[in-house]
């Protein structure tokens, strides 16, 4: 079995065995597990056979692993109390992508080039996606936000704007630009909501 | 009486180890702020963690029991990393299993020091 094929399927084994657990908890267990496997092989500088059956085999069986998910017998002491820990521990990062994706999303229709850019805060607070992800959504939030202007531009020096102007009033330009506009955003926040969907599978 | 209730099947250490281990993690990351996979590492090197992937249930259960909080930070390589750092709670709980252990592991010493001489 090629090295590839071994980690699929002891990661479906491991989707197997943990099919009692929620589904919340089921996909975050085996993205863990998964990201534990690329750490380890790209420790290793390899990923031959015998390199990838050595991880596995550290990992312990998937039963193993899904064994230690329940443990009823031996409730933590302080769990009482535990549930706002959670809470606090995870839901901030969760509400700044939120928060990001709005505003690169309805933030562009209602905050017209404002809403993006605040968005774009957002994206950078946020400590799930990488550097690279952000740069490529920033790349995209500005080059959408100088292609209207590099397209009115040219379009008043030559005269022809005022010719609309003067029929339709100035306001007439911003209709289907701020729907081309707001539409390319989206690719934006489609973009980044694409890596946090993959990093959770 | 040489053999327990449960038989053959019966692993002493992963059993002992179950409750134990989690503390030695909230002790590890009492200090500073560590990720599952450097955690795992620290734990195998002593030999206190035999399957790796159980430690993430075990994370799991301290974050839901609020024992210990979590950031996610980004790394030079790779996707971002969710660091671990233990709770005001968390250092109840671990200063409680410290006192408790300390008495535990002398009581047992002792008597299995005890049973070593030969049953005196």
């Amino acid at each position: 079995m090629d090295p590839e094929a071994l980690v699929r399927d002891y990661l479906g084994r491991l989707e197997a065995a943990a099919s009692p657990l929620p589904a919340d908890r089921r996909a975050e267990l085996v993205g863990e597990v998964r990201g534990h496997i690329e750490l380890a092989l790209a420790e290793a500088q390899r990923t031959d056979e015998a390199t990838v059956r050595n991880v596995l085999e550290r990992l312990g069986s998937p039963d193993e692993i899904v064994a230690a998910e329940a443990v009823p017998d031996t409730p933590t002491p302080g769990a009482s109390t535990a549930s706002t820990g959670t809470v606090v521990a995870s839901s901030p990062s969760v509400a700044v992508e939120t928060i990001a994706l709005v505003l690169l999303t309805v933030g562009a229709l209602v905050l017209p080039f404002v809403g993006p850019l605040l968005g774009l805060v957002f994206v950078w607070a946020s400590a799930r996606w990488t550097t690279v992800q952000k740069r490529t959504a920033t790349m995209i939030v500005i080059v959408l936000l100088v292609l209207p202007v590099v397209i009115l531009v040219p379009m008043a020096a030559s005269g022809e704007i005022t010719a609309i102007f003067s029929t339709f009033g100035p306001l007439v330009l911003l209709v289907p630009l701020a729907g081309i506009v707001a539409a390319i955003y989206l690719l934006a926040a489609i973009y980044l909501e694409v890596t946090l969907v993959l990093r959770r599978r | 009486m040489r053999r327990m209730v449960v038989g053959e099947t019966r692993r002493p250490l992963t059993e002992l180890s179950r409750g134990v281990v989690e503390h030695c993690v909230l002790a590890l990351i009492r200090d500073e702020e560590s990720y599952a996979f450097d955690i795992v590492r620290v734990l195998g090197e002593r030999g206190l963690m035999t399957s790796e992937g159980t430690i993430y249930p075990l994370l799991a259960r301290l974050r839901r029991d609020g024992l210990a909080a979590t950031t996610w930070r980004e790394s030079d390589a790779g996707p971002p990393r969710r660091y671990y750092r233990i709770t005001d709670e968390g250092r109840r709980v671990l200063a409680a299993f410290v006192a408790d252990w300390t008495g535990f592991r002398d009581a047992v010493d002792a008597l299995l020091a005890g049973a070593r001489r030969g049953g005196v």
